[in-house]
């Protein structure tokens, strides 16, 4: 029973403009959200956290096959490079698997547990959620990425560079995954644009297939037929991995056409920047018309 | 505080089953619009219209009712209020604020409590957790959020459930939550919607009690409520819209409501002698009057009559004789907002495509 003799007395404003309303734009709010976003979906990872764990087990398991497979057929052309170009393939193609999945598993995640509604009647842009769960994601792949490193370690892969060419190394695996980050959006502003609301989507799906064929991941681009190497010319996760790889392993064996007079290494990093602004603009905006089709349609309403 | 001013929604589909969580889905979705029908025949199916150039503004301070039955419009124009669906035309402004050009303003001056109270946490995190996740969306710092979500689940009676789970609280103790949820952000207005639906009696009246005295009148909340109980609204409102097909029919205080149906409510006594008599049968079928229900007592029955416009309670005695009953048996009787709602909406078709079972879930 509500006790209405002892509940407290708020200073609650009575007309419009005389409540405290505090920002909700603007940098300061980001910083501050942020985290915030960030600790939730560290608190739901907490709770699920046996669940947490045996994904992080399946996904080591299925990478060992990679190594062991690799070990059994390449026999004695098997060396510490071949590991390390696998171990970093493996890694990077982690962080930006999750970078493409992780905003529309954001909206649809949201949107099946019955929270989006909550979340849109708040004053922060339904973006920033995205933005702040796929951040706890990619933390969380950290963790996944550790464990493979680990992995690769154990398979004799090692790396053959600098403190610097470590720290670039992870810039260049930054800046990919914000490119990625851009494709991830336009596949999240599915959800609401074509109703792909049953956890697949057309853009992760077909981006997603070619990252894991093409892109280099597990072996180098170099080896695909003609058409199959044009298209992952195409992607930001080609350029990524292999930037990586010159950076964190010399004697890589990939190789990807120069640009001009450029090193190969400095036309990766040119050719993700251009792709970052292109696909973050274009994921933006696919969000955008995405969050209009949904308010004229009421595509990511539940409450009836 | 709230404005809807000449406010219209269509929905035109494009798929019927948009909310289906088939992983094909999108192929469909893509399909109907490439579909030949759509195609050479417009890109639409289907087309609703859901709320039709409807109008009404909320005075601060004030307790507004939207009185209607299930599919009246009611969700829909809350949901537009809310910013989560645009209006097809017309426009609306909360404190001030245009939803749709400055909607995370409009959005920080309201808070939601969507019907059930379900819709409002995260299921999988404490009452504590959720209410500070809330406070900090809301841009108020951790210490700040602490203490309000204390102060809020103190106002609501929830104060010694801070470390459960939403979903192990009732459905009354969840939908309290959600208007702590509320308080935390000191909005000037709330927006309930249907917030005793799928409650038990008791926890209803504790929740009416809850927002008629402590969030309206002692807190000075804005408050604006929908539902299909006529007796809440009338009980609760300081001003009702009823709506009925989308359309807003009638818009006043419930004493001026009631008050200009006053004179066409009456009761007849029929004794049991009359009941086979075809009275019964003569009084709803004649064109004075609008409707009829009948209510069993021990001493036989009683006839609720709502008279057609311009026919008043004398002119009752007159038609009861005509059907064999004596004026003795006719006496006055106080509207009701069910009463209005009959009055208001005849001739209009029902929401539902059973009428029967529309009037019937107004009457409960």
């Amino acid at each position: 029973m509500i006790d209405l003799q002892t509940a407290p007395q708020h200073p609650f404003p009575r007309e419009a403009g005389q409540f405290d309303s505090p920002p909700v734009r603007g940098w300061p709010y980001l910083a501050n959200i942020i985290p915030v976003l960030m600790r939730r979906q560290a608190q739901l990872w907490l709770r699920f956290r046996v669940s947490s764990v045996m994904d992080i087990l399946t996904m080591l398991a299925q990478a060992s096959v990679f190594f062991f497979v690799g070990r059994a057929i390449g026999g004695e052309t098997w060396t510490a490079a071949s590991a390390g170009f696998l171990a970093v393939g493996i890694v990077v193609n982690t962080f930006l698997q999750q970078a493409l999945t992780g905003p529309y598993h954001s909206i649809a995640d949201a949107y099946w547990s019955m929270r989006l509604e909550s979340l849109m009647f708040s004053p922060c842009p339904l973006i920033v959620n995205v933005i702040g769960d796929v951040l706890w994601i990619l933390v969380n792949a950290t963790i996944s990425a550790t464990f493979l490193a680990g992995i690769g370690a154990a398979f004799g892969a090692r790396l053959s560079a600098s403190a610097g060419e470590v720290l670039l190394a992870v810039a260049m695996l930054i800046l990919g995954t914000v490119a990625v980050l851009g494709i991830g959006l336009i596949s999240a502003s599915m959800f609401m644009l074509i109703n792909a609301k049953g956890f697949n989507d057309p853009i992760s799906w077909l981006v997603g297939v070619l990252q894991g064929l093409v892109a280099g991941a597990y072996f180098p681009p170099s080896e695909l037929p003609g058409p199959l190497y044009a298209v992952a010319r195409c992607l930001p996760q080609t350029y990524t991995i292999d930037a990586i790889r010159r950076l964190l392993l010399h004697d890589d064996p990939a190789a990807l056409a120069r640009v001009g007079s450029l090193s190969p290494l400095a036309s990766d990093v040119l050719i993700v920047a251009g792709m970052t602004v292109v696909t973050l603009v274009l994921g933006a905006m696919a969000f955008r018309l995405g969050i209009r089709k949904a308010q004229r349609d009421g595509g990511l309403s539940r409450w009836s | 505080m709230i404005e809807v001013e000449h406010v219209s929604k269509v929905f035109t589909y494009a798929n019927p089953n948009a909310n289906s969580n088939s992983p094909d889905m999108w192929v469909d979705y893509l399909l109907s619009l490439l579909g030949k029908k759509n195609l050479f025949h417009g890109a639409s199916k289907g087309r609703t219209v859901a709320v039709e150039d409807v109008s009404f503004s909320v005075n601060a301070g004030e307790f507004f009712g939207l009185l209607g039955p299930n599919g009246a419009g009611k969700s829909t124009l809350v949901k537009m209020i809310s910013t989560i669906l645009a209006p097809t035309s017309g426009s609306i402004r909360i404190a001030g604020y245009d939803v749709q050009r400055q909607p995370a303003k409009a959005r920080a001056s309201l808070s939601v409590v969507p019907s059930g109270g379900w819709l409002s946490f995260d299921s999988h995190i404490s009452v504590d957790r959720n209410l500070a996740f809330w406070g900090r969306l809301f841009g108020l710092d951790a210490a700040t959020t602490k203490a309000r979500a204390r102060e809020a689940l103190l106002a609501v009676g929830l104060e010694d459930q801070g470390a459960t789970l939403p979903m192990a609280l009732s459905s009354g103790m969840r939908q309290r939550l959600a208007i702590a949820k509320g308080l935390l952000s000191l909005t000037p207005c709330f927006v309930l919607d249907e917030p005793t639906a799928n409650v038990d009696p008791i926890s209803a009246a504790d929740i009416q009690e809850f927002i008629r005295t402590k969030l309206n009148r002692d807190l000075g909340q804005t408050v604006l409520m929908t539902t299909h109980n006529m007796t809440e609204a009338e009980r609760l409102c300081d001003r009702v819209a009823i709506i009925h097909r989308g359309l807003v029919v009638a818009c006043d205080t419930p004493p001026a409501l009631l008050a200009a149906r006053a004179s066409r409510v009456a009761e007849i006594r029929l004794a049991p002698a009359l009941m086979a008599t075809g009275t019964i049968v003569a009084l709803r079928e004649h064109p004075a009057i609008l409707r009829l229900q009948e209510f069993p007592t021990e001493a036989g029955t009683t006839l609720r009559i709502l008279l057609g416009e311009g026919i008043a309670q004398r002119d009752l005695t007159t038609i009861a004789a005509s059907a064999g009953v004596g004026q003795e048996a006719v006496r006055a009787a106080a509207p009701s907002l069910e009463d209005v709602f009959f009055d208001v909406t005849q001739g209009m078709p029902p929401t539902e495509p059973d009428a029967t079972a529309a009037i019937e879930e107004l009457a409960a």
